[in-house]
Order: structure tokens, then C-alpha cells, then sequence
């Protein structure tokens, strides 16, 4: 008996019991839906952290400026004659780590104030950023049109910006940017480039959210202190307060990831030395990524277990129709065997039947779970990317359950004692 | 002397039943020699223990002792698979309640025993034999919208398709009423004529005395043998 006529007779005898066998098929669509939909989940969580990674830098070192606790700050107020609130990184701090941390490729000192940006009638809020030439490449911001700034405009303080896509897009609609004047407070700022679009990461932890880049406009660092100093005013709920704060942020570009770690905990005591209160705060986006690659992969295990008991479960519901199938046939059997059936022959009959109906059971589970994702994606707001070996591996899994469930009745039938087998009632 | 087709040497068969020592001797030192072209019947009451002594000719059982000679081969050696292979070339079973698959029609019935010959299925033969037992125009029928003796035409048609060694009956009239018995006897006569070595296994004396030769079976012992009408 060869293959093709084995699967029509398993084919056929399946669909004398249609409810039966679909009701059967139901715990493997379920159970292979719910791989293909967990590996899509687990495959595009993994893809959100990899664009993570891509925008933050894992060979980078962030350190931010930030507001010391207020229990300091009250203190200082009291005081009366230093109402300008000074804190955060330095400019020496740069040149400090650059001198003591070993494996350092640049360092990028960041200095970002949020302006009334203008160009015409139209206006819009913005971050501006005053950094270096190589602030560019270091966060793999790629440039569209024009040019980011060099060395020469940072010596010459001048009055150059690079404009995200959105500012382009806002204030300008579809006039060329390039070449034109745009204010940003109160001075008139020369348009060098545009950045490419890029899509911002949606989520991250607090530490790690990524500025929505399309939004910035950038200008050379010694345009920013001479312009804007390092003085701002803000007013919060009728309060006013002067801060003065020097870097925003500082990013510490190392050649390889191997030195990241090292350098974060010198970068600490260094810190802790120079400055009196804990001004700033040091984010390793790398650390933050292997964090949250860890919960993804606990997450992935949790999932995966599911779907894993859950094809369990349809396995054992196919191996118990099985077993209900190989009693009802018992006479059937007894006659293949009288007639010249080998043992071999039943267990390849009913392998067959078995693997038909996990693996018939497997393709449509792979389109349930497809559909599955997509729903997910468009509805919890997930990333879900279905890649193109998933259904293979369903499909895998789905034959291999029907195999190794379908053993044990396939088993059973095949060495009853043909005899007893005829005389069953 | 003609060709001999079977021979038996003291055959015994013990059933042990399981957890208790007992044991049933169903077939007891049988010595039995079958020639080509006989037509046999084995006769006793039931429980007499000539089916098992049936199931061990058609390869169904093996035989606790002694020797069993199929075409020249011993038969009580020999491992499942080499069994089945010989069922499906050598032996043609007919049996008491038709034993047909329900789901298949009488040509698939017919085919069965070709689906494990390893070979290609042979169509012509399958309608030859059909037609042989008169069944040309139930080719597509399900076993259920046919009469029983038709069935056991069908069952036979099934046990001829192979062109086998022997065929062996059990109690092939037992569930027909006396017109079937009459068709289905008649067609051993037949098959008888052509040549075709058989072993049929009843408690009617009627069916019996259609045979050459008859055997009377008792408590696993042959205690007479006789000629038939044929």
C-alpha cells in the first residue's frame, strides 16, 4: 500500500465522522494559532528593542542633568542672595572623562532648550539642541537633505541649524527649506540640512524615552552658549525660577560595547567626585536593553508554555479519538489482517488518519494564528511580525504531535490478536 | 497420489488462561494431509475446536506444537510479517458473519486483500471475480444495501482475488437462509470443479455432505472421517 492510497483511505475515513474529526482538528487550530501568534508577539518585541538599540546606541553612555532633590534646593533659596539655581554637567566634565576613561571614542556634550521656533506666519514649539558635528553619526541620525554642521561652524559661532523632518514638514509644507531664514526666539538662524524621517520608538522606560527626533532642530553647541547662555527662566505655577545649567546631557561614545560596562562605573565615581549633590543621572542604554531583553525572554517562555500545553491538550484530545476510533474499528482491523494487513500496515493506517487531522488541523491553526497576530497588532497595539518559517515550524510541530500521538493507538491496533479482532462485536 | 497442498503433524493448540493454571487443549495432536483440488468439511459441535483449527490453516494462528506445511513451507515458524504475506497470497478466508469493511463499496471490498500485495491493483481481476459470483451489477454498492447472501458472494469474490493456495471457510452458510446457503454451496461446487483446494468448517450436516471428504471434530480430536456426496 503506497503513501497516496494510505492518505485517501485515512482522508476517507475521517470524513465519515465530520463532527468528530473537526471538533478533534479544534485543539491543534487552537494550540498552533496560539505558536504562530506568541512567536509573532516574541518576534516583533524583539524587533521594537533591536530599533531601540539603533536609536539609542549600545556603545553609548548618557548622562543628564537633573534638577537635584528639592530638600538641597530649598536650602539654598533661604539663603536669598543665589536665587539662580545652578546645577547639572559641566563643560569641564567633559574634557574630565575624556581624559580618565579608557576605549573612548567621543564624547558628545549636549546643551537642548525648547524655543519658539518661527518661519513666516507659522510657528511651532521645538527643541533645540545645541551639540557637536558629531552628535550626527553618534546617534545615527542620517541627513536627507544639505549637510550637518562642521568644526568650522562651531569655531565661527554660527548661525547654522539642522532641521528635523516634522519642523520641515510644519513650517515649511512644501517649500524648500534649504537656504532659508528661520527664527528661532529671537534670532534668524540659517538652514543648513534636513534629517531623514525616522520612526520614533513608541515605548521605553522613562530614562531611555528617545526624543522624537523629527521635532529637533539642531545648531552648533558654541552657537547655543552664545546665544542662549546657559541661563533659563521657567515659570511654574506662578513661581518663577532661574536655572542655570551648563550641559543638558552628555553622550559618551565608546569604541566597542566591551568598554561600556567599565566606563559607566568609572563614569559614576568620577562624577560623584566633581559634583556635590546627584545632578545627573547615567543611563546605559545597553544595560536597559539586556534588562529588557531578559523580561521579553521570560515573557517569550511564559507564552510559549502556553501554546506548549495547549497543543499538549490537543494532542492528547486527538490520541483519545483515536483510541475510540481503533475500538470501533476493531472488526475492520481484524479483516485487513486476515486479508494480508502487516502490523506495519495498520500502524502506517492509522499514523496517517492521525498526522491528516494534527496536520489539517496544524494549516488552519497557521491561519488563525496569522489572522490572530494581526488582530493583536491592530487592536493591543503590539508589534507582531509573522516571519516566514513560523508557519514551517507549526507546520512541523503539528505533523510531529500526530505522530507521537497517534503512536500509541496505532500501536494498540496494530498487535491486537487478529482473531479476537474478527470476533469483536 | 495428487499434489498435497497441506499437511499437518501432530498440530496441538493450548489456551492458557491468563492468572490460572488451567489450560485448554483446543486442538489436540491433529495429523491431517489435504490434497490439491479437495474440497474438505470439517464437522463438529461448537466449542469442538475445529475453528481454531481453521484459523491455524489460514495462517490466523500459530500452532502451540507441531508442524503445519503450507505449499511445501513450515508455516509454525514463521514470524507476523511472513504470516500476513502468506494470508495474502496463499490463503482466501470466507467467514460466518461476511466480515466486509462497511465503508467500502464490493470492489473495494474485493481490492482489499491486492492493497497489501505490494502490487499495483489489478481492476480486471477484481471484476472478474465479481463477475464470477454473479455480483457484475453491485460493482458500486455499500455492503448495507446488499442481501446477505450477496455479501458472502462479495466475501468470496474477496478470497478468490488473490488467486490463493487455499480457501478456507468458517461457518460460511451459518447467518444465510436456505436459498443463500444453497447459491453460496453451489458456488464451492464450482470452485471445487476448477480445481480449487477447499476447507469449509460447519455444523450442518446438509453443507457437509457437499464435500469429498468429511471430518468429524470433537474435542479437538478427529474421531471420523467419511466421503461426501461430491
Amino acid at each position: 500500500m503506497n503513501l497516496a492510497q494510505t492518505i485517501i483511505i485515512g482522508v476517507r475515513n475521517l470524513r465519515l465522522h465530520k463532527v468528530r474529526s473537526t471538533l478533534t482538528m479544534l485543539g491543534m487550530i487552537f494550540g498552533v494559532g496560539a505558536v504562530i501568534a506568541m512567536l509573532s508577539i516574541g518576534e516583533g518585541a524583539r524587533w521594537e528593542i533591536l530599533q531601540q538599540i539603533k536609536l539609542l546606541g549600545t556603545e553609548n553612555i548618557t548622562i543628564r542633568s537633573v534638577k537635584p532633590p528639592k530638600k538641597t534646593r530649598r536650602a539654598e533659596e533661604t539663603e536669598g542672595e543665589r536665587w539662580v539655581l545652578r546645577y547639572g554637567l559641566r563643560r569641564k566634565d567633559v574634557s574630565h572623562i575624556e581624559a580618565v576613561c579608557p576605549g573612548i571614542d567621543l564624547v558628545i556634550p549636549m546643551r537642548d532648550v525648547r524655543k519658539d521656533v518661527w518661519y513666516a506666519d507659522r510657528r511651532m514649539d521645538a527643541r533645540v539642541v545645541g551639540t557637536t558635528p558629531l552628535y550626527a553619526s553618534v546617534l545615527n541620525l542620517n541627513i536627507h537633505q544639505g549637510r550637518f554642521f562642521y568644526d568650522y561652524d562651531m569655531t565661527k559661532n554660527a548661525r547654522v541649524c539642522v532641521i528635523g523632518a516634522e519642523v520641515a514638514e510644519r513650517l515649511f509644507g512644501f517649500k524648500e527649506p534649504l537656504g532659508e531664514y528661520l527664527k528661532i526666539g529671537d534670532q534668524w538662524y540659517f538652514v543648513i540640512g534636513i534629517l531623514e524621517n525616522r520612526a520614533s520608538a513608541k515605548i521605553g522606560t522613562q530614562a531611555m524615552t528617545a526624543y522624537d527626533v523629527n521635532k529637533d532642530i539642531y545648531i552648533p553647541l558654541t552657537s547655543a552658549f552664545s546665544r542662549f547662555g546657559t541661563l533659563s527662566i521657567t515659570s511654574t505655577a506662578g513661581a518663577h525660577e532661574a536655572l542655570d545649567v551648563e550641559l543638558d546631557e552628555i553622550i559618551v561614545h565608546m569604541k566597542d560595547t566591551e568598554f561600556v560596562e567599565k566606563n559607566a562605573l568609572l563614569i559614576k565615581s568620577i562624577l560623584a567626585k566633581r559634583h556635590e549633590d546627584e545632578d545627573y543621572e547615567i543611563v546605559v542604554p545597553m544595560e536597559l536593553l539586556r534588562q529588557k531583553q531578559k523580561t521579553q525572554r521570560t515573557f517569550n517562555i511564559v507564552m510559549i508554555s502556553i501554546a506548549a500545553i495547549s497543543l499538549l491538550v490537543g494532542g492528547i484530545g486527538i490520541m483519545n479519538i483515536m483510541l475510540a476510533n481503533v475500538t470501533e474499528r476493531t472488526r475492520e482491523i481484524g479483516i485487513r489482517r486476515a486479508v494480508g494487513a502487516r502490523q506495519s500496515d495498520i500502524i502506517k493506517q492509522f499514523l496517517t488518519e492521525t498526522v491528516v487531522l494534527s496536520g489539517s488541523g496544524g494549516l488552519i491553526g497557521i491561519i488563525v494564528g496569522i489572522i490572530g497576530a494581526k488582530i493583536v497588532d491592530i487592536f493591543a497595539g503590539l508589534t507582531t511580525i509573522v516571519s516566514l518559517y513560523f508557519p514551517l515550524v507549526a507546520f512541523t510541530i503539528s505533523v510531529a504531535i500526530g505522530i507521537i500521538f497517534g503512536m500509541y493507538p496505532a500501536r494498540k491496533a496494530a498487535f491486537m490478536d487478529p482473531i479476537q479482532a474478527l470476533r469483536y462485536e | 497420489m495428487p499434489e498435497v497442498v497441506v499437511e499437518l503433524c501432530g498440530i496441538r493448540r493450548v489456551f492458557r488462561e491468563q492468572g490460572s493454571s488451567l489450560e485448554v487443549h483446543a486442538v489436540d495432536g491433529i495429523d491431517l494431509k489435504i490434497a490439491k483440488g479437495e474440497f474438505l468439511a470439517i464437522m463438529g459441535a461448537s466449542g469442538s475446536g475445529k475453528s481454531t483449527l481453521l484459523h491455524i490453516l489460514g495462517c490466523l494462528d500459530r500452532p502451540t506444537e507441531g508442524k503445519y506445511l503450507l505449499d511445501g513451507e513450515d508455516v509454525s515458524i514463521l514470524n507476523d510479517d511472513r504470516l500476513s504475506q502468506l494470508r495474502n497470497t496463499k490463503i482466501g478466508f470466507i467467514f460466518q458473519t461476511f466480515n466486509l469493511i462497511p465503508q467500502l463499496n464490493v470492489i473495494e471490498n474485493v481490492e482489499l486483500p491486492l492493497l497489501y500485495s505490494g502490487q499495483p491493483i489489478d481492476q480486471k481481476r477484481c471484476i472478474e471475480v465479481i463477475t464470477a459470483v454473479g455480483l457484475e451489477d453491485r460493482i458500486s454498492f455499500l455492503p448495507n444495501r446488499i442481501s446477505g447472501g450477496e455479501m458472502q458472494r462479495v466475501a468470496i469474490a474477496r478470497a478468490l482475488v488473490n488467486n490463493p493456495t487455499l480457501l478456507v471457510a468458517d461457518e460460511p452458510t451459518g447467518n444465510l437462509d436456505s436459498k443463500s446457503s444453497q447459491d453460496i454451496m453451489h458456488i464451492f461446487e464450482e470452485l471445487h470443479k476448477t480445481g480449487r483446494t477447499i476447507v469449509v468448517v460447519t455444523h450442518e450436516e446438509e453443507i457437509a455432505r457437499r464435500a469429498e471428504r468429511i471430518m468429524h471434530f470433537s474435542d479437538g480430536k478427529i474421531v471420523r472421517e467419511e466421503k461426501g456426496f461430491s
